[in-house]
């Protein structure tokens, strides 16, 4: 076995990254509240525009489709253009327009399902979290503790305000992948109420 | 006693306290207790690539286990079980979450080869000429990137996640942050370790046991498999000292209850039990100083010379307690030394046979009796016994029986009894040489140990096909052209799985070949993706620039890398002679139709063995048998010799007790279909040197009581301490004990059956402890 596993697992990561991202909510403010209120988020969707720069061939790759999280069961991310490719993660593994991808972990979408859950212990196993600001402007840096990620993906960098806007991931060798959120279409159920006090 | 005769004594005084000084001392600083069942087997002598291929392959499974685990909260209980297996100081490395395993330079090692490594699917694609798919996977992948190095010029069409997904075991997972396998819908937990000693040292299999079982208590609902030697190694040496120590604590009782009713006095059973440890003492200092270490088989087997070197303390005792203050050492004193040279030829012969397992046993056993000789000559007589009525009457009855018995079995009967158990014997008895003789797991961990096995697709490395070529191009072509007839195997179900370098790392002609398919790929394709990414079509040259740079992947490279870590004991490079070599080894159920298939297979190529090792060790045990055998045999007809230059034509009756017995129990087990095997054969090795006393003795003074007292203890106490394995269910303890039991009955038996019949003259029960105090009889 060796490796492999963990080779699985970095690439379903990086794959999946941004989906879990993406369904962070804005007013958490620290490990903690983040935790209580990814328990109790509900249902998030919207459209994305994406951006891959390429560093060494300074040129970039666009891209532009929308995503769904639905609470605890699924999270859909829909490339539109320039190919039409959706990838969906839930219990029973990714699937890659609607065919599950050969082999890929189902364990990593539990995973991704835990941790939109709250059980944030495991990402702080994974990655040194800095969380900065306060609900009407935060950012958050992610930066990875193994050697292994840290090796491909320099941090992941998260900004904004009563929810997540905009995801930034600076690879190891000067790549860059920007996803932009777009705001919601419909009622995401964003609990704006709720005052939340940053630490 | 005399003053010359302490001299000797006490200089065997100081030569063992010498020999405690260096006992306790040698065990102290941990000398070690070896379990281990292979060293009690001869080195195999064969070609040099299959001793280093067997240690090779077997490596990994001795020095590492993998532990599943199914539990409710299964973060909880593996990082539960992981803290109790760390704090235990057993291991080096406990592998259980993904960052456990190392990932370094993947990209490094496989990245410039990529367009050389095509997996079956992706060549086939391409072969097809239908590559739109790979098109649109492609856009997509470089819009976000879902694997490693999936760039626009270096990998557009993500060959290297292509090939990482053929090479990954499709069984793992990771749930929460624990990698984990999938077995019969349950997620289980994948723990590997490191062990950070030896798999066979007692202590650390200790250590580890009790970590685990602190988990289990700690968490009762959680179930645990196991796979590694270390725990059958625990097994064996936990069952057989569990049931040495009942068994032996048991027949240890019963043995001093019948000393004590038939001597009335704690002083001579102490005096009794004296020879016993000073003999032991004497061993193991002996085989510590010769051997830097002693097998627990070696004791468990040593511990049987109780039997035989009680039986000089008991003759002596029985002689001075009935003769009182007649007694007289030098009368006894040819019987103890005849009994002493033949017992010690009995065992010192398996120090001829090629086993250092066995030279082991023989050491210890020599030394033991030995020892205890001495101090029955020696230091006995310096000690007071108690002439008590209670033992006079029992010797008197149990001499009637005697009578009773006596002459029933003449020298004509016994030789056509002798031919017809020969007969018999030689015409119907079977051998067993198979090695679950000396397989000590339990039921349970063997269980364990498949469904791991079988789920893993791990092997012992103990099945394999070696294949040698005069470089490394040629082994893998080679072992390229059998991944064909071994996947249809597997796929018929007749082979359960094969390992082989040929997977990792494709020979150069078919790297060469992948990588015209490759370019082919990228000349049908590559425009049509940047164009639709947006990416300048000037990219295209650079990217078949890249393309055709690329080098070949080495063996050495991948070998060296850390992803060729588990490989490395597949290789053994260079064996000599000009030839590489390198093996396949296979796993799971291996049928009759496969061993066929690859045996003709290895007959019609010399580059290709197959190597079967449980096969080979089962045919190393047969020969050592057979050879055990041969020597016991030639030692009987030496001896036999040797008596009969003082007993003449009584003789006969000498050998009879002991020959008699070990015919008896080999025309039993071939007429009731027992397979003889070797232990049943060590153990008639016991019966040997006790029916050569009895029979000595009763020829050296055939009307004293005493030597007849001191035979019929004398066998019992042995059945009572060996008869009583014959209930172990540990097999090797088993055969010792059941041979031991019909033995040494038989021996008491005809000792008694085999005297000559005397006339009524009245017999005193004492004073007769001189030789030839009888007329000669012959026969």
């Amino acid at each position: 076995m060796s490796h492999r596993t963990r080779l699985r697992s970095l690439t379903a990561l990086m794959a999946t990254l941004p989906l879990w991202l993406a369904a962070l909510p804005a007013h958490a403010m620290s490990l903690d509240e983040l935790a209580e209120h990814l328990a109790a988020q509900g249902d998030v969707a919207g459209r994305f525009e994406q951006t891959r720069y390429l560093a060494d061939l300074d040129t970039q790759i666009d891209g532009r489709g929308h995503y769904r999280f639905e609470q605890g069961d699924r999270v859909v991310w829909s490339l539109e253009t320039p190919v039409e490719e959706t990838m969906e993660l839930s219990e029973a593994g990714i699937r890659r327009n609607g065919e599950r991808i050969d082999d890929d972990p189902a364990g990593v979408a539990t995973l991704i399902m835990q941790l939109l859950n709250g059980q944030l212990s495991t990402l702080a196993d994974r990655f040194e979290v800095t969380l900065e600001g306060d609900q009407t402007a935060w950012h958050a840096t992610l930066v990875p503790r193994q050697q292994g990620l840290a090796d491909y993906l320099d941090n992941i960098d998260m900004r904004g305000d009563d929810r997540l806007e905009q995801i930034n991931m600076a690879m190891a060798d000067g790549d860059r992948l920007n996803i932009h959120l777009l705001p919601p279409e419909e009622g995401p159920g964003v609990p704006g109420s709720s005052s939340q006090q940053a630490p | 006693m005399t003053r010359a005769s302490r001299l000797p004594a006490l200089l065997w005084l100081l030569v063992l306290m010498a020999c405690l000084a260096f006992g306790s001392w040698q065990l102290l600083r941990g000398a070690s207790l070896d379990t281990r069942i292979t060293a009690l087997l001869p080195e195999t002598h064969q070609s040099p690539g299959v001793d280093r291929a067997n240690d090779q392959l077997g490596a990994p499974f001795t020095h590492r286990f993998v532990l599943l685990l199914d539990a409710e909260h299964p973060n909880e209980a593996a990082a539960a079980l992981a803290r109790d297996i760390e704090s235990a100081d057993v291991v080096d490395q406990l592998r259980y979450r993904p960052g456990d395993y190392q990932l370094d330079s993947l990209i490094e090692v496989l990245g410039p080869s990529r367009y050389r490594l095509l997996d079956d699917t992706l060549r086939a694609a391409i072969d097809s000429g239908d590559t739109d798919a790979l098109h649109r996977q492609a856009l997509a992948s470089l819009v976000m990137p879902t694997g490693l190095d999936q760039h626009p010029v270096r990998d557009p069409f993500g060959l290297l996640d292509h090939w990482l997904d053929s090479q990954l075991s499709t069984r793992f997972d990771t749930r929460g942050d624990l990698v984990t396998l999938e077995v019969d819908g349950r997620a289980l937990v994948v723990m590997t370790g490191t062990l950070s000693g030896n798999a066979w040292d007692t202590g650390l299999q200790d250590r580890l046991t009790d970590a685990i079982t602190q988990f289990e208590r700690d968490y009762p609902e959680a179930r645990l498999w196991r796979s590694g030697m270390v725990f059958h190694a625990a097994d064996g040496a936990h069952q057989a000292k569990s049931e040495i120590s009942t068994i032996g604590l048991g027949s240890l009782i019963g043995v001093l209850l019948i000393l004590l009713v038939v001597f009335r006095s704690p002083v001579t059973i102490a005096t009794l039990v004296l020879p016993l440890v000073t003999g032991g003492v004497f061993a193991l200092a002996i085989t510590l100083w010769w051997f830097q270490g002693i097998h627990l088989l070696t004791i468990a087997f040593g511990s049987s010379l109780i039997g035989v070197a009680i039986d000089y303390a008991l003759h002596l005792q029985c002689a001075r307690t009935l003769a009182g203050h007649d007694f007289r050492l030098r009368h006894m004193l040819p019987g103890l030394a005849l009994g002493l040279v033949t017992s010690v030829m009995a065992y010192v012969v398996q120090a001829f046979t090629p086993m250092p397992g066995l030279r082991q046993m023989a050491v210890f056993a020599g030394c033991g009796l030995v020892g205890a000789w001495l101090t029955v000559v020696l230091w006995l007589p310096l000690t007071r016994v108690r002439t008590t009525e209670g033992t006079r009457t029992l010797a008197e009855r149990l001499w009637r029986v005697l009578d009773r018995l006596r002459g029933r079995l003449g020298p004509r009967l016994a030789l056509v009894l002798a031919l017809m158990a020969i007969a018999v014997a030689g015409l119907r008895l079977q051998g067993d040489d198979s090695l679950r003789l000396i397989n000590t797991s339990s039921q349970q961990l063997l269980g364990d140990e498949a469904l791991i096995q079988q789920e893993l697709g791990r092997d012992t490395g103990t099945v394999y096909l070696l294949i040698t070529a005069h470089d490394t191009e040629g082994f893998l072509g080679r072992a390229e052209s059998l991944s064909p007839v071994l996947d249809s195997l597997v796929q018929g179900g007749h082979l359960g799985g094969y390992a082989s370098l040929a997977e990792h790392v494709p020979s150069k002609a078919r790297q060469n070949a992948n990588l015209a398919r490759a370019r082919e790929l990228y000349q049908q394709q590559l425009d049509r993706v940047y164009a639709s990414a947006g990416l300048p079509p000037a990219l295209y040259e650079r990217a078949i620039e890249t393309l055709e740079s690329s080098p070949p992947l080495a063996l050495a490279r991948w070998l060296a890398s850390p992803l060729g870590e588990s490989d490395r004991r597949l290789w053994l490079g260079d064996i000599g002679k000009g030839q590489m070599g390198g093996m396949i080894t296979l796993n799971g159920e291996i049928d009759t139709y496969a061993r066929q298939q690859l045996a003709s297979l290895a007959r019609s190529d010399e580059n290709i063995e197959l190597v079967d090792r449980v096969g080979q060790i089962s045919e190393v045990l047969g020969k050592l048998r057979r050879q055990i055998a041969q020597w016991v045999a030639a030692a009987l007809i030496a001896l036999t010799v040797i008596l009969a230059l003082r007993y003449r034509w009584r003789t006969w009756r000498v050998i009879a007790p002991a020959g008699g017995a070990i015919l008896t129990v080999l025309t039993l087990y071939a007429l009731l279909g027992v397979p003889l095997n070797l232990f049943h054969q060590l153990a008639l090795l016991l019966v040997l040197g006790i029916g050569l006393d009895a029979g000595i003795f009763m020829q050296e003074h055939p009307r004293a009581h005493h030597a007849w007292l001191a035979i019929t203890l004398s066998i019992l106490s042995s059945l009572l301490a060996f008869g009583l394995l014959a209930f172990s269910a540990t097999p090797v303890l088993h055969h010792i004990g059941m041979t031991t039991l019909i033995g040494l009955a038989s021996v008491w038996l005809l000792t008694a059956l085999v005297q000559r019949r005397t006339s009524r003259e009245p017999t005193t029960p004492h004073a007769r402890t001189r030789p030839h105090d009888t007329t000669h009889d012959h026969g």
